[in-house]
């Protein structure tokens, strides 16, 4: 790389660019113009050009913001087919700082691109089409985290303490309550539990390998992706997997789906009024919840909210609601899915080779 | 025809488009916002003149070319980084994305996948600010603290190591050598 030259135009140029990219926007110094301006060369203009560009490709890498890029496309047709319309009012082409649609809690908007060509949308029942673009979503390349609660269903808003809490110190078994689930496409996941005080269990899969961290144990890992049976709810089991997808399609096949009235679901005045499914299992005596409720992104179809309802579960004498909440899309650690994220560099892994 | 309305068939250009016309802006342009503003006014402009477009020659200089217009625009009203992002300087981008477009690959992440690479062989003094600034997406002031520097260390390390992944880039074949002033 050749050194800058040391002269003023270019030592502004170099600060300018430097400012420009890296620099909070700050609109009324942006407006102005530098007092000692001098031309600068053209050798000047192509380095600063150069560094936008890999600024701008550094940024399009580490996107996963993928409903903004979906969005941006469907903001363009959208514009396109209103002006079409031949009673469309004339529309102002000028529009800035348009309000984002999605700024919830402390996510970056959700996203995934709909997958029109694989799937094939039922455009005669609008519920089904809504749960095929949640299915479509959910093969989205990006990182989503997901909370998961037990609630008993009489006591709305109000959360008992996890199922199978004790007193400080008690050892209790690992459980789905207060877990927290992360997803990066379509099957990689990582299920943290929590067992006793600070302590949990983490189950996870990394496209390869399962894997399963225990407090005080070996690392346990499999090249079976099924080797480490997640407990829960038998119910629950009989529809949930941990690959979304395939969780969506089992209701497609065996509930019958129907709209609710969007709902906000308390989520801030600048969230979208989310979609909202119902899903009555149509085979009244077979496996599986009654009733499951979906709440989705009205765009993109990402999963914000599933509730399965009334749903027996172990150590409990009243059925529970078992409530699965998008918390947010952050991008997390490029290797968070391996078993190396979750435990020292010293800690013993064993591959487990043989079922049980 | 297929019955396929004008505006599927656009739409279907638009996609193509996208993320190089995403690229091309954001290397212009530095407020999101704006990105997405301009994005989408090149992209009706566009739609309006299609009669216009000689349809002999490639969509992507023609979107780039009405999207430059609108960029020289936009700093009318921003005349302190006007000063750098000049005709020299969109005619630069211009061709450096074009070359990116013409490289193989199916989709513009793959025709840049090189990319990582480079980003693995900085030195990790340089590797890091610009981990924590993109991957992390943390402004230039928290990457500053992070690590424990002053902030305009940090925007002289992100400015060299963005330098260094040009170089590395450009010995990939992915953008071409710069052309030296005659």
């Amino acid at each position: 790389m050749t050194a800058p030259e040391h002269n003023r135009p270019d030592r502004n140029a170099d600060r300018l660019a430097r400012e420009w990219i890296d620099d909070e926007p700050h609109p009324a110094r942006d407006t102005e113009t530098p007092a000692d301006h001098e031309p600068f060369t053209a050798e000047r203009r192509r380095q600063a050009a150069g560094q936008g560009l890999v600024h701008s490709l550094l940024t399009g890498l580490y996107d996963r913001d993928q409903v903004g890029r979906e969005r941006r496309i469907q903001d363009v047709m959208q514009r396109i087919r209103t002006e079409q319309q031949p009673d469309a009012p004339s529309i102002n082409v000028t529009a800035r700082r348009r309000s984002r649609v999605v700024r919830w809690g402390a996510a970056a908007a959700a996203a995934v691109v709909l997958a029109a060509m694989l799937i094939p949308f039922t455009q005669s029942d609008p519920a089904l089409a809504t749960l095929d673009k949640m299915i479509a979503a959910a093969d989205g390349a990006g990182d989503r985290t997901y909370s998961i609660h037990l609630r008993d269903p009489g006591r709305r808003g109000r959360r008992r303490p996890p199922a199978g809490a004790g007193p400080a110190g008690v050892h209790r078994k690992a459980t789905l309550d207060g877990a927290t689930l992360h997803f990066r496409g379509r099957d990689k996941f990582v299920l943290i539990r929590p067992s006793a005080p600070g302590r949990r269990v983490i189950d996870g899969f990394d496209g390869q390998q399962s894997w399963l961290v225990r407090p005080r144990k070996p690392v346990l890992v499999s090249d079976d992706p099924t080797r480490f049976r997640i407990p829960m709810p038998e119910e629950l089991s009989a529809v949930l997997s941990l690959d979304v997808r395939a969780t969506l399609k089992r209701l497609r096949d065996e509930y019958d789906i129907e709209h609710l009235d969007p709902d906000a679901l308390n989520d801030g005045p600048d969230s979208p009024a989310w979609t909202h499914l119902r899903a009555s299992r149509r085979d009244r005596g077979g496996r599986g919840p009654k009733v499951i409720k979906l709440w989705s992104h009205p765009e993109t179809g990402l999963l914000r909210r599933i509730v399965f309802e009334n749903v027996k579960v172990q150590s409990q004498r009243t059925p529970r609601h078992v409530i699965i909440d998008l918390v947010n899309q952050k991008s997390l650690p490029a290797d968070w899915f391996t078993h190396d994220a979750h435990h020292p560099g010293d800690a013993t892994v064993e591959l487990v080779t043989e079922t049980p | 025809m297929h019955g396929i309305e004008a505006d599927a068939v656009f739409e279907i250009l638009v996609r193509e488009n996208a993320a190089m016309l995403a690229t091309y802006l954001r290397a212009a342009v530095r407020d999101p916002g704006a990105v997405d503003d301009l994005f989408q006014e090149s992209m009706l402009v566009a739609w309006r003149k299609l009669d216009k477009f000689d349809r002999t020659r490639p969509f992507g200089p023609w979107i780039r070319g009405i999207a430059a217009r609108l960029v020289m625009a936009h700093y009318r009203n921003a005349p302190r980084h006007g000063l750098l992002c000049d005709e020299d300087f969109l005619a630069y981008l211009d061709q450096q994305v074009q070359h990116i477009a013409e490289r193989p690959g199916d989709t513009w992440d793959e025709k840049v996948s090189a990319l990582a690479e480079c980003i693995k062989a900085l030195p990790e003094h340089y590797g890091q600010p610009i981990r924590l600034r993109y991957m992390d997406e943390k402004p230039a002031a928290r990457v500053a603290d992070h690590l424990g520097v002053s902030l305009e260390t940090i925007r002289k390390r992100l400015q060299r190591a963005r330098a260094r992944l040009l170089d590395c880039l450009q010995r990939k074949g992915v953008v071409a050598e710069a052309e030296a002033d005659a």
